[in-house]
């Protein structure tokens, strides 16, 4: 991406040297996201994940398409299945889950990426302590979560 | 036939074929014992027992006056509170004390001296705002009906108020001089802190509550032989509160509750009216107990076994939990009273039999000082669970511990669904949120607040893992509305609300549970014919860690614990009488038994105990411990009576 950026400079400064001043400084621009892009993980492909809920450990696959740093796709578990959607900034990530039903409600998971691994913490869009304040559980939720790539999912 | 009338009694009919099989399979009964179903001996063809969450008798009833005739041993009465909820002449009978634990777990230590304010009650983890994305309280009332299906209609609204404004884990500045109330008791509710508002929830733990309610043969009198003072609750919440999951104690402790425990509600003031009214219409019980000291789960289980459960194989055998689930309430070292191993993920249980393991020796030296001594009744290499553990099975049978390590494995113990299909008795736990439950056994969703550890049968392999039973015994609580008008009403039904409406501190308010209990007295009202042979039975599931100044009856090394409301509805024991007796629990179990002639669940169960023996002058205190009531003197039966009150309605 960078020498491609770099050819297209070249050209602009030996033929359109006019245009010079307005371009530059909006290539260097593109040039610094682009490059922001290329740093962070590449998250496109099959995700197993799971999340430490009220009563127990939940499970479901997540399916992601990335796009520059923009996330995308579906989740599928007991849960139902829902949208997905996030950014990732180097290996910091973001997954929203949007759950669509009668009673809506998006879980927003926040972590990092290490390699064919991600993790970190959630909780439950809007609220300042989801689970634990609920009465009696058996055991409370640390609101950890984690997601491993699926063999041979890379894309 | 409307297709609800369809599916009850499609209901009803795999009832009946789920007792039938549990006869020819599990219990090895002769054939012929099928046929043979058991008639009640009262006009009660139907009981229901509805079972809140967290409060004691005298939180609720602390103020209530019962009718000219009647007594009622609560803080009024005793001159504790005034009727306006102030200090009473004698408010010192309330007083509480600081104390040192630094050695080995004690469930009286020493060192007391009485506080001259008690710490400021904290907020915990009650709701500071309403959200829709984490409720209640809610934002949307049409959200709210859409996710509480179980309020009379009028109670709907308060699913949207009550949230507290504050953050959590802070001195509760709604009440009034939050930072000297005195060292006793103090009404909750007032012109900042509203009956309609959430507020922390105290420690309910099963070694916590044994020091709360600080137990000696020291301070026994012959009309307090137990000796117990109920004098520790804020100690305990502010010493260890809610347990350490085996982490050290913090630089700074703050267990977020406070003096929470002292908090009362009073009704002559207004609060509680829906219980109020039942108290002054029906019969109340003035001496009815949690009946293991602790929480939930334990007392759920103690309902439905009228036992405790030990940890096992999974397939009956007994077995030694891992390490890190063995409670050891001994305080760690340099500190007050912070427990070793305690918590929900922490230890949760106790080989009461061996005096070695940690916490045992202070219940059971003291269970063996009484006079007469009380048998801790701790079977050998018996690790018994004594907090919040998930059950053995999800709501499709799957195993529990696929979903997390903190469950005690499936039991093969017998509980009073076993005692009901062996006699051909119909039988149903309603459990509020089961449906969503079913499909959502992590509670993942913010909207699933079903009670897993609620339901005694959830822990039962018979059950669990035969779909018919499973179907026939374990339903939402939208059937039991449909059974309520269409008349097919099991014979036995335990009903639980979710936890939105459950009564439960911090998570729920005391006027949903009225509301969810309305709803159901209402409906059965609606329908002469069930109600005419019907009596409701409202209780709790244990105090909640709140203050309460009642006696207490060592029954075992499990109970019991402090006094907890019970309200008696039916055509049967009208007139707002205050029933004396001493019950628990497992009273319910036995007024079952004797009203269907089942026999005790097991040998060794609890429904076992006589029924009390007392003096004219203390109704309240067995001299023939340790027994429980079977609950029959709280109705009337005889036919005249009966033919008044039901034409009275």
């Amino acid at each position: 991406m960078a020498g491609f950026m770099l050819f297209c400079l070249e050209g602009l400064i030996m033929k359109k040297s006019r245009l010079l001043y307005f371009t530059l400084p909006l290539l260097m621009l593109a040039s610094t996201f682009a490059g922001a892009g290329d740093n962070s993980a590449n998250l496109a492909g099959k995700w197993q994940l799971s999340w430490e809920a009220r009563l127990g450990t939940e499970r479901g696959t997540l399916q992601m398409e990335q796009v520059g740093a923009n996330l995308s796709g579906s989740y599928q578990g007991r849960l139902g299945s829902s949208k997905v959607s996030g950014n990732i900034e180097g290996k910091h990530v973001k997954l929203n889950l949007d759950f669509r039903s009668a009673t809506p409600f998006t879980i927003s998971f926040t972590g990092t990426v290490d390699g064919d691994k991600m993790g970190g913490k959630f909780e439950i869009k809007g609220a300042d302590d989801s689970y634990d304040s609920h009465g009696e559980n058996a055991r409370p939720s640390d609101y950890s979560w984690t997601a491993i790539r699926q063999p041979g999912q890379t894309e | 036939m409307s297709l609800p009338s369809f599916l009850a009694q499609s209901r009803q009919h795999a009832a009946v074929a789920a007792s039938l099989f549990a006869i020819i399979t599990n219990l090895g009964a002769p054939l012929s014992a099928a046929a043979a179903q058991s008639t009640p001996v009262t006009p009660i063809k139907h009981v229901i027992v509805i079972i809140g969450e967290n409060r004691t008798f005298d939180h609720v009833y602390g103020t209530f006056k019962p009718k000219r005739g009647q007594t009622v041993a609560n803080l009024l009465s005793k001159g504790i509170v005034n009727a306006d909820g102030t200090p009473g002449i004698n408010y010192e009978l309330s007083a509480q004390y600081n104390a040192v634990d630094s050695g080995a777990f004690e469930i009286s230590p020493g060192s007391k001296f009485a506080y001259f304010n008690i710490p400021a009650p904290e907020t915990a983890s009650a709701p500071t705002s309403a959200s829709d994305s984490d409720p209640a309280p809610f934002v949307t009332l049409s959200l709210a009906e859409l996710a509480e299906p179980g309020l009379y209609p009028s109670y709907n609204k308060y699913l949207l108020t009550g949230a507290t404004g504050l953050p959590h884990n802070v001195p509760d500045t709604r009440t009034p001089n939050v930072l000297t109330l005195g060292s006793g008791a103090f009404q909750l509710t007032s012109a900042t802190l509203p009956y309609d508002a959430y507020a922390a929830s105290p420690v309910h733990r099963f070694y916590q509550m044994w020091q709360q309610t600080d137990c000696s043969i020291a301070t026994a009198t012959s009309t307090n032989p137990s000796g117990c003072l109920n004098d520790l609750f804020p100690w305990v919440e502010t010493t260890i509160g809610a347990g350490s999951n085996g982490n050290k104690p913090p630089a700074v402790l703050n267990t977020g509750e406070g003096s929470a425990s002292m908090a009362f509600f009073n009704v002559t003031a207004g609060d509680a009216p829906y219980f109020k009214q039942l108290a002054e219409q029906y019969t109340i019980s003035d001496n009815f107990h949690q009946s293991v000291e602790g929480g939930t789960g334990a007392n759920h289980i103690m309902f439905g076994y009228a036992d405790a459960i030990p940890y096992s194989n999974g397939k009956g055998k007994l077995a030694t939990p891992p390490a890190n689930e063995i409670e050891n309430p001994n305080p760690q070292s340099g500190t007050n009273n912070y427990y070793d191993q305690d918590g929900y993920s922490g230890g949760s249980y106790t080989n009461c039999d061996d005096l070695r393991q940690p916490g045992v020796p202070a219940v059971v030296n003291y269970l063996q000082s009484l006079n007469p001594p009380i048998e801790p009744r701790c079977a050998a290499n018996a690790y018994y669970l004594l907090n919040n553990y998930n059950p053995g099975f999800v709501g499709d049978g799957t195993l529990d511990s696929l979903y997390t390590a903190f469950t005690i494995p499936p039991t093969a113990q017998k509980h009073i669904g076993d005692s009901l299909s062996a006699a051909g008795v119909s039988y149903t736990y309603f459990g509020e949120g089961w449906d969503l439950y079913t499909s959502d056994p992590t509670g993942a969703n913010p909207y699933d607040r079903y009670c897993n550890i609620c339901n005694p049968f959830q822990y039962a392999t018979d059950i669990m893992t035969n779909p018919a039973e499973r179907e026939a015994h374990i339903q939402d609580t939208t059937s039991l509305y449909e059974d309520l008008v269409d008349g097919n009403l099991p014979a036995v039904s335990i009903v639980k609300p979710s936890g939105f409406t459950d009564g439960h501190p911090s998570s729920s308010k005391l006027d949903l549970f009225e509301g969810f209990v309305k709803k159901i007295v209402t409906q059965l009202q609606a329908n002469p014919t069930l109600w005419a042979s019907t009596a409701v039975f409202v209780t709790f599931d244990e105090g909640g860690g709140y203050y309460d100044s009642g006696y207490i009856q060592p029954l075992d090394f499990f109970g019991d614990g402090t006094r907890i409301p019970l309200v008696v509805i039916s055509p049967y024991s009208t007139g707002g009488i205050v029933n004396h007796s001493y019950g628990d629990h497992v009273s319910i179990i036995k007024f079952i038994n004797r009203n269907w002639g089942l026999p005790p669940i097991t040998k060794r169960s609890r429904d076992n105990f006589p029924n009390p023996k007392a003096t004219v002058d203390n109704p309240y205190v067995p001299t023939n411990s340790p027994a429980i009531d079977d609950l029959f003197d709280l109705f009337t039966f005889s036919t005249a009576a009966s033919a008044r009150q039901v034409k009275a309605f």
